[in-house]
């Protein structure tokens, strides 16, 4: 079952991984060039007092990564309608949603979660812990709003009517706006604390999310549409 | 299913009361309008420097009302645009004693608060810069200092490693002084490139304000008795006048921390909101001024050398598209827009009744729409409650 | 006892209106051809019965169970066949084969998997998207039969194979039956491999009342007659449809006497469910 979902995504997501990877070790390089320039001082002062910092676009890759995972995994089920074969598994129907979901979302997770470990040594030697919060506060929000973007995939790829599925779309769309303005690259923060709010306006985009997935899904079953 | 479907259209609700006010203030808004307000020594009276989007040029007026060249609107401005006025030999002869650049800058002084800067939350990590640095020059040292429960902490910026000794010595010098840990707020100006450096000035558990500095690598440390459970920012800038350390922002408005004691002297301007309007103290050899910037006018206060208000003007600034407000107004139940503030703060506002038309309107087209259905009755109370909104998450579910 | 029932079935999607009020049954051990020419509903009576439609009105129950609710234990008897033989292409033949074995692990029969397998010559290692339509259902079917179902759906199980690959799964289907315990509701547009295999058959029209009849009793009532051309029809009784040759003219249709003058025609099941149905 694992094979079934994985291999939906194996080669992209191979590539993702191999891409995020590459943007952490430019990222850890620039660093390592800053430290050695300036010295660990200048980089804390610069992140405190100028938000001199970028993630160098791992951020944004973070979510096309999720994205892209996600329009594999439910374009792989639309396709043919191969999801009728899915919810047939001998299992209830949520369980089956359910694993197709969350199987490439643990896929994306691992990914995540490796990164965080990754970037908090890398960083965790050069920045103070509280300016560590801070880039964990803001790769927590960006991490979050990857699973929220993959779980928007499955409100308009498995959606059949089509009118909710642009609706859907449009209001990802809305979402990925509000995202940048909330939580950008730390060196375009409004402020640090930009996103204090920040999971309380996730939770309000996951319900909805989790809803238009929800009821894609109860759409899908109740009038198969090819 | 019912209770995801009402979220749905909840969360969806909530898209449209926030994207459809952009997009109206998009597609129909005009640019905000800054226009400045400066005080004339000569005059004796206000100048208005503003910009015309539709004739495109800058336009210079007196608080009277009479159009100023560019040259007269420079000219009636002697100590603002002193370097240009005494390079082309035009400073005004009624201020020799003040025709010289460094006299002037020396007896002259800014106090800018944009809301870009007090909107700012800072990390709870400050820095001290050495007040007498060996060489002159000042320079950040190694440390930044952290507020514990009972202590504050200086931890070394190139290794991480927290300093026990300074660590220690500090912390003694400001319980010594009367500071009750923890640190609650630390306020600094965190910058090489002054001509001297006044350190942090440190709210404790009790709202009282110290100031901290260090001086030859030793804390000295001042309890200013300044208590004050509503302070909102404190703005150091350090200036050769060496009249105040800087302002501080509480419920009541701006007052000055003068070097005299510590003692506040208040400022005018009571209506201030510092999220998101501009409050600039100018201080000229000759004149004092406040200058409040807010959406809809500017305020101006001449002051007198102790601060206080001697005459005051207020400029309104003309909205053209009056009309489009009144669009919203009638369309639009409510909006949910950004606070002003450090964070991304939404909230529901400008709650309308006059939409109450548009909304039967509305709810009449979605009977119309859904003639031939069965349409359940709550579909219509949303429509009646939540107008446009409603009828469009209505229309597209 | 009924394996299936389809109680007062109508389904309509928007304005159109596909069928109204369809009955029919599918007894347990038996196996029932739902026939029909295209666009009549067949592929919405499927998807309803697969659970991926909900049907305007009416219920189809599968072992008891609403088609669109059905527990885990019925999903595992039931064997579902799309049309078009989905599946997992993306997947190796080992993979889907491994999939389906940790599903069905209760019921699994690899022997009936292989046994159809090992015919085709390919590798398992081979990916389903490189195999030939012939050789993809012959896995698919593999697959479903050694799930051990109860209950085989087929949805036109003969699209896109040629006559050798339709034989080999009518032979497998064949001895899938044999012991009578296993049901079998399937749909295709080639009527005539399903001679000799069927036990009833329901023929679904445009806006008529489908006929659920035994196999037998269609193929020994359903007659069909040679007139000449000129023959007034209106005091024959039975008529399904007639087909006019200009100077012949062909009838068909459930008769209780032979006409006068009329030949009768050799029928296979093919030319009788046309027959029944209209030509065009």
């Amino acid at each position: 079952m694992f094979k079934k979902e994985f291999y939906k995504f194996k080669d992209i997501y191979l590539l993702l991984v191999v891409l995020i990877a590459s943007f952490l070790a430019y990222l850890a390089f620039s660093l390592k060039d800053m430290v050695q320039n300036f010295g660990a001082l200048s980089v804390n002062l610069s992140f405190l007092f100028k938000k001199k910092f970028t993630f160098f676009h791992l951020d944004d890759m973070n979510l096309i990564f999720a994205f892209v995972i996600a329009v594999f995994v439910f374009f792989h089920e639309r396709i043919s309608g191969r999801l009728r074969l899915s919810l047939h598994f001998p299992h209830s129907s949520v369980r089956n949603i359910g694993f197709i979901i969350m199987c490439g979302l643990l896929f994306v997770f691992f990914v995540y979660f490796v990164e965080m470990m990754l970037l908090n040594i890398i960083l965790g030697t050069v920045y103070a812990k509280e300016i560590m919060y801070v880039l964990n506060y803001s790769l927590s929000l960006n991490y979050i709003f990857g699973f929220l973007l993959y779980i928007f995939c499955c409100g308009f790829i498995i959606e059949p009517v089509k009118k909710r599925a642009i609706v859907n779309f449009i209001v990802m769309l809305g979402s990925i706006y509000l995202y940048y303005e909330i939580n950008p690259d730390i060196y375009a923060l409004d402020s640090f604390y930009a996103n204090d709010l920040g999971f309380y306006y996730m939770g309000i985009v996951a319900l909805y999310a989790l809803s238009a997935a929800f009821i894609a899904f109860d759409n899908y079953k109740r009038g198969y549409i090819k | 299913m019912k209770i995801l479907k009402i979220v749905y259209l909840g969360v969806f609700i909530l898209f449209l009361a926030l994207f459809l006010p952009r997009i109206i203030d998009t597609a129909l808004g005009e640019a905000k309008k800054n226009p400045k307000v400066y005080f004339s020594e000569n005059l004796n009276q206000f100048l208005i420097q503003g910009y015309d989007r539709e004739a495109k040029k800058s336009y210079f007026l007196t608080e009277s009302g009479d159009e100023l060249s560019t040259e007269s609107f420079m000219q009636n401005l002697p100590f603002k645009f002193y370097s240009y006025l005494l390079a082309k030999g035009i400073f005004p002869n009624q201020y020799t004693d003040w025709a010289n650049v460094d006299k002037i800058r020396a007896n002259s002084q800014i106090l800018a608060i944009k809301p870009s800067f007090y909107n700012q939350k800072s990390i709870p990590l400050f820095t001290l810069l050495e007040s007498k640095p060996k060489f002159l020059k000042l320079q950040f040292n190694n440390y930044g200092i952290r507020g514990k429960k009972d202590r504050i902490e200086f931890v070394n910026l190139e290794t991480l490693k927290v300093d026990d000794a300074l660590s220690q010595t500090y912390t003694d010098a400001l319980k010594q002084s009367g500071f009750i840990f923890p640190l609650k707020c630390y306020y600094s100006n965190p910058t090489t490139r002054k001509v001297f450096d006044e350190g942090a000035f440190l709210q404790d558990k009790r709202n009282t304000i110290f100031h901290l500095k260090m001086v030859n690598g030793k804390p000295l440390v001042k309890n200013t008795k300044i208590k004050n459970a509503t302070i909102k920012k404190i703005i150091i800038k350090e200036n050769q006048r060496k009249e105040f350390y800087g302002a501080l922002i509480d419920d009541s408005g701006v007052k000055l921390i003068s070097y005299d004691n510590y003692k506040l002297i208040p400022l005018p301007g009571s209506m201030y909101e510092p999220e998101s309007m501009v409050y600039s103290l100018f201080i000229t050899p000759l004149s004092k001024t406040v200058i409040i910037n807010m959406d809809d006018k500017v305020e101006a206060y001449k002051l007198d050398n102790s601060y206080q208000i001697l005459r005051n003007f207020s400029f309104p600034i003309e909205k053209n598209n009056q009309w489009m407000t009144n669009i919203k107004k009638y369309l639009l139940p409510f909006t949910l827009k950004r606070k002003d503030g450090y964070r991304y703060e939404y909230t529901l506002s400008d709650f309308s009744f006059l939409v109450l038309l548009a909304n039967a309107l509305f709810v009449l087209l979605y009977f119309g729409l859904t003639f031939k259905r069965k349409v359940p009755i709550l579909h219509f109370m949303i429509i009646g409650v939540f107008g446009i909104y409603g009828f469009i998450a209505l229309c597209l579910y | 006892m009924n394996v299936i029932e389809c109680r007062n079935l109508s389904h309509s999607f928007g304005k159109n209106k596909i069928y109204e009020k369809l009955n029919f049954n599918v007894p347990r051990g038996k196996v029932v051809g739902l026939l029909g020419k295209n666009g009549v509903g067949k592929s919405t009576t499927i998807n309803i019965l697969m659970g991926n439609l909900e049907p305007t009105s009416g219920e189809c129950l599968i072992f008891g169970e609403n088609s669109n609710n059905l527990s885990a234990n019925t999903k595992s008897r039931i064997g579902l066949l799309y049309e078009g033989y989905v599946t997992y292409d993306y997947l190796k033949i080992k993979d889907l084969y491994k999939l389906y074995e940790k599903e069905y692990a209760a019921r699994f029969k690899k022997e009936l998997f292989f046994d159809l397998f090992k015919k085709l010559g390919i590798s398992e290692n081979q990916k389903i998207s490189t195999l030939s339509c012939g050789q993809r259902s012959q896995v698919v079917l593999g697959l479903i039969f050694a799930s051990d179902p109860d209950l085989l759906i087929l949805d036109d199980y003969s699209l896109g194979l040629d006559t050798g690959y339709r034989r080999l799964f009518i032979d497998y289907l064949k001895k899938f039956i044999e012991n009578k315990d296993k049901s079998v509701l399937m749909t295709t547009h080639i009527v005539n491999d399903l001679d000799e295999l069927l036990d009833e058959i329901i023929i679904m029209r445009k806006g008529k009342e489908p006929l659920n009849i035994g196999y037998k009793k269609f193929r020994d009532t359903f007659r069909g007659f040679s007139l000449p051309g000129n023959t007034n029809l209106e005091n024959i009784d039975g008529i399904e449809s007639i087909l006019n040759l200009g100077d012949e003219m062909q009838i068909f249709g459930f008769f209780k006497k032979k006409p006068i003058n009329a030949k009768e025609l050799k029928l296979n099941l093919e030319d009788a469910f046309l027959g029944y149905t209209g030509r065009y």
